[in-house]
């Protein structure tokens, strides 16, 4: 079992797991055996948000792969897309009010897409601005927070020109 | 009692009215969401009973009618209690941005209470620590002591209430004064106070003489020497002689003041630069984990290169530029009021547009540099990777990467180029316009007879003596601010403290037996994983012990914690019952030598490589160590034997040869207690015979700790542990973890002999 488990994929799908919320954990039932709380991982989080999620028991142990949550039933995939949803999240940037670098760390004030307004610090600023493909980038702050642009050319022209600098 | 930041005053008060006992409040934090992942203020509050977790949403209303300011209004939404006997531990579980705090039942079902953003976590954690200390008994009343690592008050800037990005270093960048970089750096200047007074009095020389020279060379010499009614009319030698002495007088001053300046910039950057190293040195591993060597390499010379530049090349010019404006502008208004104020008219406009000019540059700088970064690393990231590349035919692929790089790059440059070849000669007509209207009005003076030719030419001279300084004067301040950046950030690893300190009490035992105890050691590398878990295990002095494991479950973790690279988070690890962290370093460096996997040999021969653990060693010495690692017959076969170049010409030293070198180096040091981390690892199966024969005969007297993937290495050892996700799983001898059915070493051990049997290794 173990050696399997290292070198091929276990697929998960309706026909041999089905999940559940307990205490407000994630939890499944995988053939015979139930995991009272499970975590998923997205294997490709950057290209596959709802494909190939890794699902590990408390131990961080990967139980198995769901190659698509389009394959369980809608009540089920809502579990699994909100779960996910709650484990990425990430507030995404709707516009940059200011940007003002001093001594190697880069102040941010921003407003997000849920319209609030947030400010932040970055240290290293080129270091810490991942591009994603081309129109996306990922900050991440001094506290381990994550920021997405989701659109770098959506943005408005002023919010553009803080950020240009970097990307 | 811990209360983080965020909890403000009425919150205690709102607690207090649904009866909660708030003089016996041990913990409380913020957390800015709540159980659905929904932003809104959650406070999490920990009694001597009881654990309450209340959610809402604090907003500010307008006071009541006849009373001015703002109420805090706060709206519940969720109000939870938890019996603090119900509760066995709080774990703070890391999302991707966000986080939850969880705690554990006696049953070990997990209760979920909040969730938090990535800026709460810090003080979540610092929750979950104290709360553990609670359960333990160690905290037994509400006013404890916190550390002063936690404490919201050290860590926070006084003036802006901004948290400091550096824990270690209670500086806060954005109020820092400029003044103070610099007057520290001062310290390092004032060491050639000598040196700065020449080249202040060669400063002075030099811009008298600068003045002077146009007034010879111009009004002088048209007045005076060469019109007919002039005091000096004819002497045209003399003249010459004048304006020759001035002219060598100035280039003196300036060849005294550049030599000091060069000489003193150049002391002083290297002061800075071994004061910077000795700071680097200083610190603990964690610092060096927590960034890229080869970025702070690079950050410490380009720094210092830009501090050099501006005490070297820009502060001298500067100070030039300061008295030859001030000494200009007073020349010009003697000689004439109006041609001055209209040849300076222009100035200030000038100086808005030139500012305004480096601000873009600025930018169009900045994206130039990003794209020689970007092309740069690539460039080293493919050459460094050449053979893989070759053996998967990738070079097309990388030829495309590289050809799209270096066209941004080259974009950047020629944008750059176009920048500053269009805006600056358009910018610099600005100072041309106001001379050319002082040029016209001199000239009706002259026609009018107001003022002679000389005179006028002599004040244009002068006039046209302005520019460069003035312009350099907008300059400046990039540059000031750039070498302020640089004196920052090597101020910031200057005044970061290490993590490991000696202690001020330090044990220095006279002999060490090499007894080590590990005590319920935990310790995490990040807070988001733990490495080990409540660790516990002995080796008795001169015995030896196996460690042996997974990859990635802890071994070497347990290694750099004896070593007391890195503290521990809880528990202890002694030495001759002594806690390392009460040794001195030179009881602990000089009594324990490791061999670890990455073996480091620095720039230099072999022999010095290996005398690095112990510079006195005899050569006897060095030869003798080296035969007992198995390194002496290859060492003989290299054409300048122990002489031989680390690098030097086109061949290498194999890793097992490197690897043999190390070890070398700590068999040399004849430590008490020998650790090996897969010192063998790197060798093939005969070598790795031959050391572990070497080994045997070399580790009796000394404590050995043996961490070795093959198991069969470990079979002679007195004790061996097994770790499986850091944690202690079984512990005995070799034979009595053999027999152990369904065994972790038994299963490990039957998989590798099964495996090296298939590879024809062992019979």
């Amino acid at each position: 079992m173990e050696e399997n488990q290292a070198t091929k994929i276990i697929p998960l799908n309706s026909e041999n797991a089905s999940f559940f919320v307990k205490n407000g954990f994630l939890g499944m039932k995988y053939k015979e055996q139930e995991f009272s709380r499970v975590f998923l991982h997205r294997i490709f989080p950057f290209e596959k948000e709802w494909e190939y999620i890794s699902v590990m028991g408390e131990d961080l142990q990967e139980i198995g792969i769901i190659k698509d949550i389009d394959c369980f039933s809608e009540s089920i995939k809502e579990l699994l897309t909100q779960e996910l949803q709650r484990k990425y999240y990430v507030q995404k940037v709707e516009k940059i009010v200011q940007l003002k670098e001093r001594y190697g760390f880069s102040y941010w004030n921003i407003i997000t897409a849920e319209n609030r307004q947030v400010n932040f610090t970055m240290q290293d600023t080129f270091r810490n601005i991942l591009r994603v493909g081309e129109d996306k980038a990922v900050l991440m702050d001094v506290d381990g927070n994550r920021f997405v642009i989701e659109s770098i050319s959506a943005l408005d022209r002023k919010s553009y020109k803080k950020i240009e600098l970097y990307l | 009692m811990y209360v983080a930041q965020k909890v403000p005053q009425y919150i205690f008060a709102l607690l207090k009215e649904k009866g909660v006992d708030v003089n016996d409040i041990y913990l409380a934090t913020y957390c800015d969401m709540d159980k659905q992942h929904n932003f809104c203020d959650t406070y999490v509050v920990l009694t001597g009973s009881k654990l309450y977790v209340l959610s809402g949403l604090g907003t500010l209303e307008k006071k009541q009618k006849g009373r001015k300011g703002l109420d805090v209004c706060f709206v519940e939404t969720a109000y939870t209690e938890y019996l603090l006997s119900d509760i066995e531990s709080i774990q703070v579980e890391e999302l991707i941005s966000s986080a939850r705090m969880v705690a554990k039942n006696k049953a070990g079902e997990s209760i979920f209470l909040t969730s938090l953003t990535n800026f709460c976590k810090a003080d979540a954690f610092a929750f979950a620590k104290y709360f553990r200390r609670i359960k333990k008994g160690e905290i037994c009343s509400a006013d404890f002591i916190i550390d002063s690592a936690d404490d919201p008050r050290e860590n926070c800037c006084p003036k802006c209430g901004m948290r400091y990005p550096n824990r270690n270093r209670k500086v806060c960048p954005k109020c820092m004064e400029k003044g103070k970089l610099f007057s520290r750096f001062g310290v390092f200047l004032m060491k050639y106070k000598k040196e700065l007074i020449i080249m202040f009095l060669s400063l002075v020389f030099f811009t008298a003489a600068s003045t002077l020279v146009p007034y010879f060379s111009n009004g002088f010499f048209l007045d005076k020497v060469l019109e007919p009614k002039g005091s000096l009319y004819g002497q045209v030698l003399l003249a010459i002689l004048i304006i020759a002495a001035t002219k060598i007088f100035m280039r003196l001053a300036e060849i005294i003041n550049g030599y000091i300046t060069t000489m003193i910039s150049a002391k002083v950057v290297y002061d800075l630069k071994k004061t910077i190293f000795g700071a680097i040195e200083k610190l603990s591993m964690r610092f060096f984990t927590g960034r890229q060597t080869g970025s702070l390499m690079t950050q410490v010379n380009s720094d210092s290169n830009a501090i050099y530049s501006f005490f070297c090349d820009a502060l001298p010019y500067f100070l030039i530029s300061v008295v030859q404006v001030a000494t200009l502008c007073v020349i010009l208004f003697i000689m004439n009021p109006l041609l001055a104020f209209l040849s300076l008219i222009t100035v200030p406009l000038f100086m808005v547009c030139f500012k305004l000019l480096l601000k873009n540059m600025e930018k169009l700088l900045a994206k130039k540099y990003s794209g020689a970064r970007i092309l740069d690393s690539h460039l080293s990231d493919v050459l460094s990777g050449i053979r893989v590349v070759k053996a998967f035919s990738k070079e097309k692929q990388e030829m495309f990467r590289f050809v799209k790089d270096n066209k941004n790059a080259a974009l950047g440059n020629q944008k750059l180029a176009e920048f500053r070849n269009i805006s600056f000669p358009a910018v610099n007509f600005l100072m041309y316009i106001s001379n050319l209207v002082a040029f016209g009005v001199g000239g009706v003076m002259v026609m009018k007879g107001e003022i002679t030719y000389g005179t006028l030419i002599t004040f244009t001279a002068y006039v046209a003596m302005l520019y460069d300084p003035i312009r350099f004067f907008v300059e400046i301040i990039d540059w000031f601010a750039e070498c302020s950046n640089a004196l920052q950030r090597l101020f910031e690893i200057y005044d970061t403290e290490p993590e490991i300190t000696e202690s001020p009490n330090a044990v220095n035992p006279e002999k060490i037996n090499g007894k080590v105890e590990v005590k319920n050691v935990d310790f995490s590398y990040d807070t988001s994983r733990k490495i080990l878990k409540n660790v516990s295990f002995d080796v008795d002095a001169e015995t030896t012990l196996g460690i042996v494991g997974h990859t990635g479950a802890g071994k070497s973790t347990i290694a750099n914690l004896i070593m007391r690279l890195y503290d521990v988070d809880e528990g202890g690890v002694y030495i001759d019952g002594i806690n390392v962290k009460d040794l001195s370093f030179a009881a602990l460096y000089e009594n324990i030598a490791i061999v670890s996997q990455e073996t480091y040999l620095f720039i230099g021969t072999i022999f010095e490589n290996i005398k690095y653990a112990k510079p006195d060693a005899t050569f006897e010495e060095v030869i003798n160590a080296a035969k007992f690692a198995g390194a002496h017959d290859f060492i003989m076969k290299l054409p300048d034997a122990y002489n031989t170049k680390i690098g030097f010409g086109f061949s290498d030293l194999s890793g097992g040869e490197r690897q043999r070198i190390s070890i070398a180096r700590a068999l040399l040091r004849d430590p008490k207690i020998l650790i090996l981390d897969e010192a063998t690892a790197a060798m093939d199966t005969k070598t790795e015979k031959l050391i572990q024969n070497a080994l045997s005969s070399l580790t009796k007297g000394k404590t050995t700790i043996i961490i070795a993937h093959r198991l069969s290495t470990l079979r002679d050892a007195d004790k061996l542990i097994v770790i499986e996700k850091g944690k202690v799983v079984e512990s005995g001898t070799h034979k009595k973890l053999l027999e152990k059915e369904n065994g972790v070493y038994r299963k490990l051990y039957t998989l590798q002999n099964e495996a090296l049997k298939n590879a024809g290794i062992i019979d």
